[in-house]
């Protein structure tokens, strides 16, 4: 049996012990120092992905991470049909204090968001807004949440045009309260995310 | 000659295992190669029996003809135990370097692991670690195979050793009561 077994442990720690690449979480934003470290974004085949106009999506380095810039408002969650500016993704971006960000967990520990990143509570960045807790009840996360900088936290990026930072939130007045956002048919809904 | 114990090797197990699905040759060609300190005692017994002594006396004569340097018994003997210890470095040497790569490469998976959760990862630090996490895997399976081909060689080697009654079968085996 002692031969079986150490054929047994070999043959689990080749298993176990491999390298194995495990691809790139959603949240996770690669770190850098200026825009040439990031990249633009391509398909499966290598492909560029372009928005409506024709124009690459490209990241750029913000609060020293490589984001995707975008100008809808956070307000745009609710709306499925709203182009805010992000890419297109199956897990879904949402714009938020101008770039483009993924939904998370905030219950996780650690915080699948990358540094200086947080994961931001959905009701703290809403607030009080009716049946928001029906909403985030039918999420699959405990507490659900988006990683991102709330506008007045140190090194944050300035909100965008037409938005002002209100308790954390970069929020737009005009058309309607979701400055930025018309319609293009992207979906930008997040109900996915570690 | 000394018979090196390979019975607390799992190889030797492995071997002995191996060997036991096969059938021992014929006791004739068993005799030549019994077990020195066992023969007297044998012989002892099978004196009280004039024709059993008389074929233990044959098999003497055998056994001293085979053991003559430069003789194909001798030559065979040899490199039976040539391939047996190479296969057995190869294999030590290939279950090393798969431990060995093996490790790095789950150290290199931890590390870009740690750089998602919480230490950060830019996209040429990413590149290097894929880069290296795949050339240690492919090190990691070369060993593997080495290692593999190694213990074939060494069980096959330790397999016609036990068959053949040689001197690195293990002395429970009697190859003189058969």
């Amino acid at each position: 049996m002692r031969p079986l077994r150490v054929a047994a442990v070999l043959a689990l720690g080749l298993v176990l012990g491999c390298f194995r690449d495990r691809g790139t979480p959603p949240a996770f934003r690669f770190t850098c120092e200026s825009d040439a470290d990031c990249q633009a974004l391509v398909d499966d085949e290598g492909k560029p992905v372009v928005d409506g106009d024709g124009d690459q999506y490209v990241e750029r380095c913000i609060s020293g991470l490589c984001q995707f810039a975008c100008d809808g408002s956070v307000l745009d969650f609710f709306d499925s049909m709203a182009d805010n500016g992000c890419p297109p993704d199956k897990d879904g971006y949402t714009c938020f204090n101008g770039t483009c960000n993924h939904m998370c967990d905030a219950a996780l520990d650690p915080s699948p968001c990358s540094d200086p990143h947080r994961c931001i509570e959905l009701s703290v960045a809403f607030g009080d807004i009716p049946g928001l807790d029906d909403i985030l009840e039918q999420l699959p996360q405990e507490r659900p949440g988006i990683c991102g900088l709330l506008c007045d936290d140190a090194g944050a990026p300035a909100c965008p045009d037409g938005q002002a930072c209100v308790s954390g939130v970069c929020i737009g007045f005009g058309g309607g309260g979701t400055t930025g956002g018309t319609s293009g048919g992207t979906d930008t809904m997040g109900t996915t995310g570690p | 000659m000394s018979t090196p114990d390979l019975r607390a090797r799992p190889l030797g197990a492995l071997a002995i295992a191996l060997a036991c699905a096969t059938t021992c040759v014929t006791s004739t060609a068993c005799a030549p190669l019994i077990a020195p300190q066992r023969r007297p005692a044998i012989d002892a017994r099978l004196g009280f029996v004039p024709v059993l002594a008389s074929q233990t006396s044959i098999e003497r004569e055998a056994a001293a003809s085979s053991d003559d340097g430069g003789k194909p018994g001798a030559r065979r003997t040899t490199a039976t135990h040539a391939v047996l210890w190479t296969g057995t470095i190869l294999a030590a040497v290939g279950g090393a370097g798969l431990i060995g790569f093996g490790a790095a490469g789950y150290a290199t998976e931890r590390k870009m692991t740690k750089g998602y959760e919480s230490e950060g990862l830019s996209r040429d630090e990413l590149d290097t670690l894929t880069s290296r996490g795949d050339a240690l895997n492919t090190a990691a399976i070369i060993s593997a195979s080495v290692g593999l081909v190694g213990a074939l060689m060494a069980i096959t080697a330790y397999g016609v050793e036990y068959t053949n009654c040689g001197p690195l079968a293990p002395k429970s085996r009697r190859c003189a009561e058969r």
